[in-house]
């Protein structure tokens, strides 16, 4: 196998995320949180990178266009495994990365039309690389689009994603079992609540949610009862979908005791 | 069948859960300590400084040293037949086989977030 130096395959000083924005690179795996990528345009969008198994791409479910494992919303991705191929196309690279969970899955990195990216050698199969990318695909196929692939010059960095893994899946389950886990009891039944749960969007329900937790002015922010007598027409089910998605998306996080959320912006 | 292992999950170990593997494709990362002179067999150290005897179908055609990562079938006598090898490079950072011993015992400890595929029989 020849030497390749980093630069020659796949991967660049920046990557592009989904938006088009360039985002910041991604160093040596810390422990820790996943890293943040910042898209800089009007309107502060901050996704997370989510490290995962291959695993848990391919059986993540699929409703309304998002993938998610155990309930957490899987976009941007970080996977560490074996590249075992890599087809050389006209506009794309395509790679099979396996990390030994399952099956190897499939990675395709589209090059741009400039001449460099044109050029570009894939990377050598064999050997182990971090791959950042979108999962992409329907119920049965799964495809991760690429946003950077580095050849691995530290081993270590796979005993530290397999670890960030786990820590980062559980935190994200831990979020969400003590914003849920415990107000059931108190609220009555569904089906028994006197008005009709209204019918809104929920883009519509997470502006207002989000607003109400930003007036708050109480330091243990504001919790999920005042939210339902603040939002009196809407079930308990769609508040709650709302504060999982802003968490997720890091607009707010819970405090003292995961049933009092504040902004995170 | 050897092939087939590539494309089934396997489940990092390290040496004190050969026994409870025999038959599953596994994958092992340890130090190479000794290679048999016919060039079929070697033994690796784990993390926890336990063997694991490595078995080829042919005989080794490279010199290997230092971290290597097997994946294979765990035999009847809990040995691993390799069916495919990676020699982790260690020219700028030494591999910390103690830490990656700690995640091995991670993932088996919280399989919910780090899960292994269940196997397809056809």
């Amino acid at each position: 196998m020849s030497n390749m130096s980093k630069s020659e395959c796949g991967s660049h000083g920046g990557f592009f995320a989904a938006s088009g924005a360039s985002g910041s690179n991604e160093g040596p795996s810390q422990g820790g949180t996943a890293p943040f990528l910042k898209a800089p345009r009007s309107r502060a969008r901050i996704e997370p990178i989510i490290p995962c198994c291959v695993n848990q791409l391919l059986t993540a479910s699929l409703v309304d266009d998002v993938f998610k494992v155990r309930g957490i919303v899987v976009s941007q991705v970080s996977i560490v495994g074996i590249i075992r191929k890599a087809e050389r196309a006209p506009n794309y690279i395509l790679y099979k990365i396996d990390d030994m969970t399952t099956k190897p899955i499939d990675a395709r990195h589209w090059l741009g039309r400039s001449k460099a990216k044109q050029e570009l050698a894939p990377c050598p199969v064999g050997v182990y690389a971090k791959v950042l990318g979108i999962l992409r695909g329907s119920a049965e196929v799964r495809i991760l689009e690429v946003l950077q692939i580095r050849v691995l010059e530290d081993m270590n960095e796979l005993t530290a994603h397999i670890l960030e893994t786990v820590n980062a899946h559980m935190m994200l389950a831990k979020g969400q079992e003590e914003a849920y886990g415990q107000s059931a009891p108190a609220t009555p039944p569904e089906a028994a609540q006197a008005p009709e749960p209204r019918e809104v969007r929920p883009q519509v329900i997470q502006a207002d949610v989000l607003r109400l937790i930003r007036e708050c002015p109480h330091q243990e922010g504001k919790s999920v009862r005042e939210l339902q007598a603040d939002l009196g027409s809407l079930s308990i089910k769609a508040i709650k979908d709302a504060l999982e998605y802003l968490m997720v998306e890091g607009h707010i996080y819970p405090t003292v005791d995961g049933q009092h959320f504040k902004s995170a912006d | 069948m050897m092939v087939e292992v590539m494309e089934l999950p396997k489940s990092r170990i390290n040496a004190s859960m050969l026994a409870q593997s025999i038959d599953r494709p596994v994958c092992f990362v340890g130090r190479l300590e000794k290679i048999h002179p016919t060039g079929k067999m070697f033994i690796l150290s784990d993390g926890e400084g336990k063997s694991a005897t490595i078995e080829l179908m042919e005989p080794l055609d490279e010199e290997i040293s230092g971290i290597v990562e097997v994946v294979g079938r765990v035999t009847a006598k809990a040995t691993i037949m390799c069916s495919s090898y990676v020699q982790f490079k260690e020219d700028n950072h030494p591999f910390d086989l103690g830490l990656y011993n700690e995640a091995v015992k991670i993932i088996h400890e919280f399989p919910q977030f780090f899960p292994l595929g269940v196997m397809q029989y056809d």
